[in-house]
């Protein structure tokens, strides 16, 4: 038995838990998705839904919701707890495993558990020092399997470790020890900005998302133009932006008290993994989130303790639907043994509309991720990520 | 009583506004909150009103005269049992509020900048062994030992001091009398009598006092400690699950108990349902488990929630000691001590919301959790739903009934109707409109969820908590020489 959003559709309006979220089945995926289907295992059966667009629509939106989840503390004044935490981190977890077994682009850039689990370790002193050691052996090796999609990934990815983490941002206990934060918004920016130094013991109020929106484009055109320097403001809490400074430039800026190299370094790699696909949904999402939190002026991690939170049917207000749904270029999502092949094909027209123009762009990058077949736009980033794991073997071993 | 709830306005703007609501119950068993809210601003507020008087755990004492609620306030509520006339075989006992005390208070822990709610989270009784009455109670961080004592003489006749407690001048005092006892008003009187903090880092779950009714063990999310009833500054760590590195946390510890005979063996369920059965005198450190309960999952019902709905909220051994319940999300399971390899009996509870895990998970129901219990007999368990339903399961007779518990539904004193919940398919859920005691699956009320629940140890009198209210149902005795079997249609409910 398999979860089943058909419910909500057919609730009658006393339904208990509101409108719920809505479910949009993209019909004429089901064709293209099927045929590459031959070489994974079956997709577990899902009553009502027959189609492997079907399940990998699920399978995302059960992880944007965990992932929500895992960053907004839930309704109640005091620390939301190490269960849940631990429990909506396995969801994430396993869904990872489950989009790594099945291969393809997506499947690099999640490599790794979800963050933030250092940080529920409430009995470490100070901040986290010194980069999380690499995932056990079982992720590297994890990548063997991965074999018939090695053209999907430049070679030297496939023999480094990956980064422990994933996408999402440093922790708020990059800057304090204690549980998360409760307005990630508040959360340290992203340490990596080489020219604003940053304050974590007062974190700045997060800026405007919009900004750091369209600084991930400047990025990205960066990116494509195979430019140096980073350009990165503030990232919005849920996912640090992409950032193609190579990993030899100084961080000067004086990433603030606590802050190591090792873990600035780190985060590099991690954003240079991430996907930007969620990036855009997560920021458009975070966008409402702060528009949905009024409280403004506690920045501290001590005031902020209390959140403030608005009444129970805070996603319901929240219009997931537009946020998740809408904007999906689900051409990425292709689990073909030649993904981003047609991923490249399909970017223009798999991608659903955008907000923001930018988005073939990013498309453009990502495909070049999957460098091999994707030639000349995968250079400079293989490079970039070769240099980076040098300077990650250099400091780590020492 | 009066309890004082605080409303927190959220503005739209940028200041932030607190309003005092004032809720008057009428008692604290039926809570009537009417708020009056008194905005200080203008813009548009969003109001949560915060009550103290959510119920989270309730418990019967060792001979069931007494029975103990917590709340969310950090309060105490004990009642007892008055049994009217016990000679008539339709006899009715009622229980009446006995002592309200505040157990805990909420507090700062100002190193982690985090507050610490003085929600109850368990309450247990200890064995009577004089005049006075023993309980423990814990909040996340601290437990308390509270002795309830009652007073009902007080002495008269003192020399040197006045009845009002004004000092006499022992110059006027002319002649001597000895002071005497004379009978008062009832006063039940709770005072803490040790405190047990600094122990637990993380949230404690559960508490248990040993058959050696000299220690306890109390376990949070990482750790099991046992604890000296008497000694209150040492704790000894017997379970210790964290690993090296928090990364590689991915299963915690959710209940903990203590065998009802054998002081040395006590059992701890984990996030992924399993329960590991330790012996002490095995070693100092109890990481390595004797026994492990775990059954393989069923691969047709995996799911992205699987593991979630496989935690186990609550574990209890039977009376007899010979068997273990646990209840995870959709399930009751039975276990028999001398097999680990799968429980012996598995009663569903709700197995209508396995289609609905993604919409429980998004509003955060897939994460509430149920309490079971057993009945004297081990013949019956007991643990709530939602929309205010609870299920029993009779054991031996292989029966099991759905039973509401609200106020609409039944009136006092009469027989409660078994309910059911129908799940058809397609639109309209299949349900007969024409039987009023069926409800669809789509109606249920997610908010109206009952995850305490209590048996008495000896009579068929159980105690059933919804959110804000206590109801209490007892068994119809029809006749006193009839087999003390329980069949669903019997419950008669007393408030």
């Amino acid at each position: 038995m398999r979860v089943m959003l058909a419910d909500t559709e057919q609730a009658p309006a006393r339904s208990m838990w509101g409108p719920g979220v809505k479910r949009k089945l993209e019909q004429d995926q089901d064709g293209e998705e099927e045929d590459g289907g031959g070489e994974r295992p079956p997709p577990p059966r899902v009553p009502g839904f027959s189609s492997r667009a079907s399940y990998a629509l699920q399978r995302q939106m059960v992880l944007n919701i965990s992932l929500v989840k895992l960053y907004r503390p839930p309704a109640g004044r005091a620390d939301p707890g190490l269960q849940r935490r631990i429990l909506i981190s396995n969801v994430i977890r396993r869904i990872h495993d489950d989009l790594r077994r099945e291969g393809g682009v997506r499947a690099l850039f999640l490599a790794a558990p979800p963050p933030g689990i250092a940080e529920l370790d409430e009995e470490k002193d100070g901040c986290y020092l010194g980069p999380p050691p690499p995932p056990p052996a079982s992720q590297a090796s994890s990548f063997g399997p991965t074999g018939p999609e090695t053209c999907l990934t430049p070679a030297s990815l496939l023999e480094e470790d990956p980064p422990p983490f994933f996408t999402l941002p440093p922790s708020p206990s990059f800057s304090s020890s204690s549980s998360p934060h409760p307005l990630p918004p508040q959360s340290p920016p992203q340490h990596l900005h080489p020219s604003q130094p940053v304050d974590f013991s007062s974190a700045p109020p997060s800026p405007p998302p919009e900004d750091s929106f369209s600084s991930a484009l400047e990025e990205i055109e960066e990116l494509d133009s195979s430019s140096s320097s980073s350009d990165s403001s503030a990232p919005p809490p849920l996912v640090p932006l992409p950032t193609s400074s190579p990993p030899g430039e100084p961080l000067a800026g004086a990433p603030g008290p606590g802050w190591d190299r090792d873990m600035e370094v780190e985060a590099e790699r991690r954003e240079e993994m991430e996907e930007e696909e969620q990036e855009e949904e997560e920021e458009e999402e975070e966008r409402e989130l702060m528009e949905y939190r009024p409280t403004s002026p506690p920045r501290s991690t001590a005031l902020a303790r209390r959140p403030v939170v608005p009444s129970g049917g805070f996603l319901t207000d929240f219009a997931m639907d537009d946020v998740l749904f809408t904007d999906i270029d689900t051409s990425m999502y292709d689990l073909g043994p030649c993904g981003p092949q047609a991923a490249g094909a399909g970017p223009g027209a798999g991608a659903g509309p955008t907000k923001v123009a930018a988005d073939d762009m990013l498309v453009r990058a990502i495909s070049g991720y999957g460098g091999g077949a994707g030639g000349h736009q995968g250079q400079p980033f293989r490079m970039d990520l070769a240099e980076l794991d040098h300077i990650m073997e250099v400091l780590v071993g020492s | 009583s009066m309890c004082v709830c605080v409303c927190v306005c959220v503005c739209v703007c940028v200041c932030v506004c607190v309003c005092v609501c004032v809720c008057v119950c009428v008692c604290v068993c039926v809570c009537v909150c009417v708020c009056v809210c008194v905005c200080v601003c203008v813009c548009v507020c969003v109001c949560v009103c915060v009550s103290a008087d959510i119920i989270s755990t309730v418990e019967f004492n060792h001979s069931g005269e007494l029975l103990a609620t917590g709340d969310r306030g950090g309060r105490v509520v004990i009642f007892q049992q008055e049994v009217e006339n016990k000679s008539v075989p339709e006899y009715r006992s009622e229980y009446n509020v006995y002592s309200t005390f505040q157990s805990h208070e909420p507090e700062f822990d100002y190193l982690k900048s985090l507050e610490i709610e003085e929600k109850i989270n368990k309450i247990r009784w200890l064995p009577q062994k004089n005049a006075s009455q023993f309980l423990l109670s814990t909040n996340d961080k601290t437990i308390k030992l509270w002795k309830i004592s009652e007073r009902d003489k007080r002495p008269e006749g003192y020399n040197l001091k006045e009845e009002d407690g004004r000092y006499i001048n022992p110059g006027n005092v002319t002649s001597l009398r000895v002071p005497v006892f004379r009978p008062m008003d009832l006063m039940v009187e709770a005072s803490p009598r040790r405190v047990f903090s600094n122990a637990h880092t993380y949230h404690i779950n559960s508490i248990s006092v040993n058959s050696d009714h000299e220690t306890y063990l109390s376990a949070d999310d990482l750790r099991v400690n046992l604890w000296n009833l008497e000694i209150n500054d040492r704790s000894f760590n017997i379970v210790d699950i964290k690993p090296a590195n928090m990364e590689d946390l991915t299963e915690i510890i959710t209940a903990a108990e203590f065998h009802p005979h054998h002081c040395h063996t006590l059992v701890y369920s984990s996030s992924k349902g399993s329960i590991r059965l330790c012996d002490m005198r095995a070693s100092a450190l109890c990481d390595q488990h004797t026994k492990l309960f775990e059954e393989p999952e069923d691969p047709s019902n995996r799911s992205f929630f699987s593991e979630i709905i496989s935690s186990i909220s609550d574990v209890k051994f039977s009376h007899s000691g010979r068997y273990l319940m646990t209840r995870d999300y959709l399930t009751v399971k039975i276990w028999d001590l001398n097999m680990e390899t799968r429980p012996i009996e598995t009663y569903q509870v709700h197995e209508y919301l396995r289609n609905k895990m993604c919409s429980l998970y998004e509003n955060d129901c897939l994460f509430d959790k149920f309490e079971c219990c057993w009945n004297g007999n081990d013949s019956v368990v007991m643990t709530g739903s939602y929309n205010n339903f609870f299920r029993m399961f009779d054991r031996a007779q292989r029966r099991d009934a759905t039973l509401e518990a609200s106020r609409e539904h039944n009136l006092p004193l009469q027989l409660l109707k078994p309910r059911r919940v129908c799940t058809g398919g397609g639109g309209g859920g299949g349900c007969s409109k024409r039987k009023k005691d069926e409800i669809s699956v789509d109606s249920l009320d997610f908010n109206k969820k009952i995850l305490h629940t209590a048996w008495h140890p000896n009579d068929n009198i159980i105690a059933v908590a919804t959110i804000n209210n206590l109801y209490i149902f007892q068994d119809k005795v029809s006749d006193p020489d009839s087999a003390d079997d329980l069949s669903a249609s019997d419950m008669m409910c007393t408030i």
